[in-house]
């Protein structure tokens, strides 16, 4: 036998990204945001950061090794970015135990308990961040920290009906209160810049979520009477202040849980912008993008069903409606 | 099977919340505390037993094609009467319950063994499923409430546990975590306890 | 199968019949110790009440005038209500002494969002204690309604529950100003808009003496033991009714159809022993 012939399965086209160079590229994509929440609120962003990021790989060791009794994958990095998404979205004057409580269901309920990475439903960070909400409201809202007293600007924007908008480069640079991850708009959209230079997200979702925002606020503003500045502005803050920055470009777009084409993308994007401002301008929450994100991670495999990826090869039938 | 086997069979192999997953309305609403599960479990229990026993008696009295209806309308009639007990007798637990006493009547429990076991029986063995699977009822009602109860409150069959720690600004603030008894926690302690009722009934 | 249908029907209606005579008095009177309940809560000890069934701001207001043994007034109780709440309806019983003094209150009824609005209910959360001991006249007041610090009174509000504690100050207003109609006899305005609703005065006097009569003669809101205080006690609230009759809008005969109001408001006409 001279030359073997190899035979195998698709792919036979091979790229360089694994699972774990994705993650270490989102992790890289988010240090500006935890540098400049590190600067505005203080060395507490680290430790707590540390801390998610620690008990998420612990915890998915743990279930891995002792429950599912199957291959350990906390080398893959998704543990350490769930941790991090995590930490991102509490506030920086929560108690570490809380962190825990959010880093075990986020890991073991909304991730493991579906399956592992790639079969979970629903975007575990914003799961957990969502059931420590409901758990502990009043640790969850107090945003009050040294440099910030008072409410966040969305807050402010919901409850203080005087409220004349905020200062919107204090929200592009981070200077508000807020949760730890969410502040720093300007930084964000570096690690967004730096996710589309490295091929890990497409422009798509982010960007249709941001459209559909400022549409929707646009409409919102013209249909209070309001005219001038404040018809941009409106728009405008509504897209820097509060977790849409953080949600639409790294939890809006985590693989599992969005839908597979980019047709798909776009319907869930514009459902996830609509979904958001819905909750901010009339729902009971002054934040709604988690809430958006996690409906719309309902509907991803109804959209999957109806948006099927062109066949190469196959002509298009005339019939289909 | 044995008389005792039939009660067993209620409460293991044919348990109406984690093996049949009947009753899931007021098995997510009442679950809330301990005492509230029991005692909507124990107003099931009671209507079922009664129900069970007078449609088994009737069963050959009524044709086919409004058995149905009539079964509803013994069971309506025997809710009714339950409620009104309760109302008169236990009112802290009749306003705890609220609406899902008078939501017994549509419960696919009872129904359900109507239909399969009570229609098809004796008076006594319809009585002692009905036992069976009320009992059943109770015990799974009881252990969500409980565990709910101690993850969310903090507390047990209504003693207060204390778990609670005074904040900077002098609140009190509990360590449970509240999600579970609202309604996102009913669903997950359910799921949970589901799998692990199963895996050890399996034994 | 008709006869079969109705045969069934008839005898378990029957037997729902029998068990709704049974139980017909413990439930009333279960209902009634629920009253009695609450108004021991935030009263001082009491005797016996009267009942003043009011509507500001298309709500339905109770107000129990509580006497001591002594034929004094012990207190004022007012089953007060709002629909400001975050989730809805709340309603409270808020108890004021004869100067005015706030005794207490007790949250009867919130949907509220856990852990946050729901600490209204709350033993010895801030809002009860900015009011509690305090006669409402002295605090500052925005309008002449109490309000909380964010929006210039100096009611303590809940943390990160704006909505809920704007909601319990509205709430309070509105039990204030029926506290006020039924102790000193000032007209009840509506509390959220501020209006008078002096047209329907002049038709609901009318209707008041009457009403009176049937007070006094079927005495049906009073206890068995306090059969001898009656007259006197009947006479005085003739009397303020008789000298507030032309400016007054007491709507005796609002029996609203709100489940919430039907079964904890014994009022003047069902004789279920108002406590």
């Amino acid at each position: 036998m001279a030359n073997k012939l190899i035979v195998a399965p698709a792919p036979h086209v091979q790229s360089s990204q694994s699972t774990q160079s994705i993650m270490r590229d989102v992790l890289a994509a988010l240090l500006p945001a935890l540098a400049v929440s590190t600067w505005v609120f203080g060395w507490s962003v680290l430790l707590l950061t540390l801390l998610s990021v620690a008990c998420c790989v612990l915890f998915e060791f743990l279930i891995q090794r002792f429950l599912v009794k199957g291959p350990c994958t906390v080398g893959n990095l998704s543990a350490a970015v769930t941790g991090v998404l995590l930490a991102f979205n509490l506030p920086v004057s929560i108690p570490w135990w809380i962190v825990a409580v959010g880093a075990f269901v986020a890991i073991a309920v909304a991730k493991m308990t579906f399956g592992g990475l790639g079969k979970n439903p629903f975007n575990p960070a914003l799961v957990g961040r969502v059931f420590l909400l409901v758990a502990y409201p009043v640790q969850m809202t107090s945003f009050a920290t040294d440099a910030f007293t008072g409410a966040t600007p969305l807050a402010a924007m919901k409850y203080s009906p005087l409220f004349a908008g905020a200062n919107l480069p204090d929200l592009f640079i981070g200077n508000v209160a807020g949760s730890m991850g969410e502040v720093a708009a300007a930084a964000l959209l570096l690690g967004f810049l730096y996710l589309l230079w490295r091929r890990v997200i497409t422009w798509h979702i982010p960007v249709v979520i941001f459209v559909s925002m400022a549409l929707f606020a646009f409409f919102a503003a013209l249909g209070r009477g309001w005219t001038g500045a404040a018809l941009w502005e409106f728009p405008l803050f509504h897209l820097l202040a509060g977790g849409a920055m953080l949600g639409a470009i790294f939890m809006a777009t985590d693989y599992s849980t969005s839908p597979m084409t980019v047709r798909g993308g776009v319907i869930y994007a514009a459902g996830i912008g609509a979904l958001t401002m819905c909750i901010r301008l009339w729902g009971a929450y002054p934040e709604g993008m988690s809430f958006a994100i996690l409906i719309m991670n309902a509907a991803v495999p109804l959209i999957n069903k109806y948006v099927k990826p062109r066949r190469f090869g196959v002509r298009q039938r005339r019939a289909q409606g | 099977m044995s008389k005792f086997q039939l009660i067993l069979s209620g409460i293991v192999r044919n348990n109406p919340t984690f093996v049949l997953v009947l009753g899931m309305c007021p098995t997510l609403g009442t679950t809330t505390s301990a005492v509230n599960g029991m005692g909507m479990g124990l107003a099931t229990m009671a209507v079922l037993i009664l129900s069970n026993i007078v449609i088994s008696l009737i069963k050959n009295l009524i044709p086919d094609k409004v058995r149905i209806p009539a079964f509803i309308v013994v069971i309506a009639s025997f809710v009714t009467i339950i409620q009104m007990l309760m109302q008169a007798f236990v009112p802290v637990l009749y306003a705890a319950l609220g609406v899902f006493i008078p939501l017994i009547v549509v419960n696919c429990i009872i129904l359900g063994r109507a239909e399969a076991f009570a229609s098809k029986h004796g008076a006594f063995d319809a009585a002692l499923d009905g036992l069976g699977i009320g009992l059943g009822f109770t015990l799974s009602l009881t252990v969500i409430g409980a565990v709910r109860e101690v993850l969310g409150s903090g507390a047990i069959f209504g003693y207060p546990l204390h778990l609670t720690y005074l904040d900077a600004a002098g609140n009190e603030l509990s360590y449970m975590p509240l999600t579970f008894v609202l309604a996102p926690g009913a669903f997950i302690v359910l799921g949970y306890l589901m799998v692990l009722f199963n895996k050890l009934a399996k034994k | 199968m008709v006869a079969v249908l109705f045969t069934i029907t008839l005898i378990t209606s029957a037997g729902v019949g029998v068990v709704n005579r049974i139980t017909e008095e413990p439930i009333a009177r279960a209902k009634a110790a629920a009253v009695v309940e609450a108004l021991n809560k935030v009263l001082p000890p009491f005797e016996t009440t009267v009942t003043d069934s009011l509507t500001i701001d298309g709500l339905p207001i109770t107000v129990y005038t509580a006497t001591d043994a002594a034929g004094d007034v012990a207190g004022y109780a007012v089953q007060t209500a709002t629909k400001n709440g975050f989730s809805g309806m709340i309603r409270m019983m808020v108890g004021f002494a004869p100067d005015g003094e706030v005794v207490n209150i007790d949250v009867l009824e919130q949907n509220e969002t856990p852990g946050l609005g729901t600490k209204m209910a709350d033993e010895d959360n801030p809002l009860l204690g900015s009011i509690r001991g305090k006669r409402l006249e002295t605090m500052r007041l925005v309008d002449g309604r109490l309000a909380v610090v964010k929006d210039g009174g100096d009611v303590d509000a809940l943390t990160a529950a704006t909505i809920s504690s704007r909601a319990y100050c509205d709430a309070v207003n509105r039990a204030w100003m029926a506290y006020r109609s039924v102790a000193t006899g000032t007209v009840p305005t509506d509390v959220a808009s501020g209006a008078t609703d002096a047209a329907s005065g002049a038709t609901a006097a009318s209707g008041e003496n009457a009403d009176h009569a049937d007070e006094a003669s079927g005495a049906a809101n009073r206890t068995p033991d306090s059969v001898a205080d009656r007259r006197g006690r009947v006479g005085d609230r003739t009397d303020i009714r008789d000298r507030e009759a032309g400016s007054r809008i007491v709507n005796r005969n609002a029996r609203e159809a709100d489940g919430f109001a039907a079964d904890k408001e014994p009022g003047a006409r069902k004789g279920d022993g108002n406590e």
